[in-house]
């Protein structure tokens, strides 16, 4: 799985060691393009497929993330009905000390369940 | 008492405003010191400008302007629009749809749920950014359109409603 650069976005994709490990991707800087499913689409379709072929959960950790507009959030949705549709378990992993992660991974809660799991550190 | 005054008047481009955030929530943090409200006001100025920047029409540009003190603060974002252009209306009836639920956080998830359920995503018709303000900003978010081709929305945030990212008193 390749790291993602796009502009303030980055996203580092962590080698799994092990089948017990999930493909952790750890996401740094900003997130607020116009249209951040045009980028963000193909690349979380390639993580869900290595994540499959490796039969591994798939982690997002934004703890480093500064900011994501509700375009992003969009495209994260999105993100959560491919892996359901696709029978892998997603977790979204959020500092809950930064009060926009906070209120933004709370909400997100209402698809926990159905598709999602939230994990604060 | 300290006191924000704010005028800004950009061109209509995306790329304009992540430096509108980052300038709003330093301007903030300066004025009141307070990390919150500076990425609270951050989001919110980002969030009505990328609507006004989506749907803005004509060689105008947008204006963002920030009014407050410690008690009450106001975020305004005008833009020019055609005169068929139907996002005035459908502004209008996102905020009337918000305003149909007694919790912001209920409003919130709500337009979340909006946004899994369609089957065509289009994220630049969800209105998921003004029930985000809302939501984040416990605020007050009213629609003007009484100019011939001009919208201008406004949030308005009050000390008491906003919670641990409160206004600093003076």
């Amino acid at each position: 799985m390749q790291d993602l650069n796009a502009g303030q976005l980055s996203i580092k994709a962590m080698p799994i060691n092990s089948a017990a490990t999930p493909l952790q991707l750890r996401l740094r800087g900003r997130s607020s393009d116009r249209h951040p499913e045009h980028i963000l689409g193909p690349y979380f379709a390639s993580a869900l497929s290595a994540a499959a072929e490796q039969n591994v959960p798939l982690e997002l950790h934004f703890q480093e993330l500064d900011y994501f507009n509700s375009s992003t959030i969009t495209a994260l949705i999105q993100l959560i009905q491919e892996a359901r549709t696709r029978g892998i378990k997603l977790t979204y992993v959020y500092d809950p000390a930064l009060r926009w992660q906070k209120l933004s991974f709370d909400a997100l809660g209402v698809f926990v369940g159905d598709g999602l799991d939230l994990r604060s550190v | 008492m300290e006191q924000l005054r704010l005028d800004l008047s950009i061109a209509s481009e995306w790329e304009r405003i992540d430096a509108v955030r980052e300038a709003v929530a330093r301007c903030v943090a300066a004025v009141f010191g307070d990390v919150e409200l500076k990425h609270l006001l951050g989001m919110v100025s980002a969030e009505l400008l990328e609507n006004a920047v989506k749907y803005g029409r004509g060689p105008k540009g947008v204006t963002l302007s920030i009014r407050g003190d410690g008690q009450e603060l106001v975020v305004r974002v005008a833009n020019a629009v055609d005169e068929a252009s139907p996002h005035a209306h459908l502004l209008q009836r996102r905020l009337m749809w918000l305003r149909g639920f007694d919790d912001p956080f209920e409003a919130y998830t709500a337009a979340l749920q909006q946004v899994y359920d369609r089957t065509t995503p289009d994220a630049d018709d969800n209105g998921l950014g003004l029930a985000r303000i809302y939501y984040e900003g416990r605020c007050q978010i009213d629609c003007d359109i009484s100019q011939p081709e001009l919208v201008s929305v406004s949030a308005r945030f009050r000390a008491q409603t906003m919670g641990a990212a409160a206004v600093r008193s003076a």
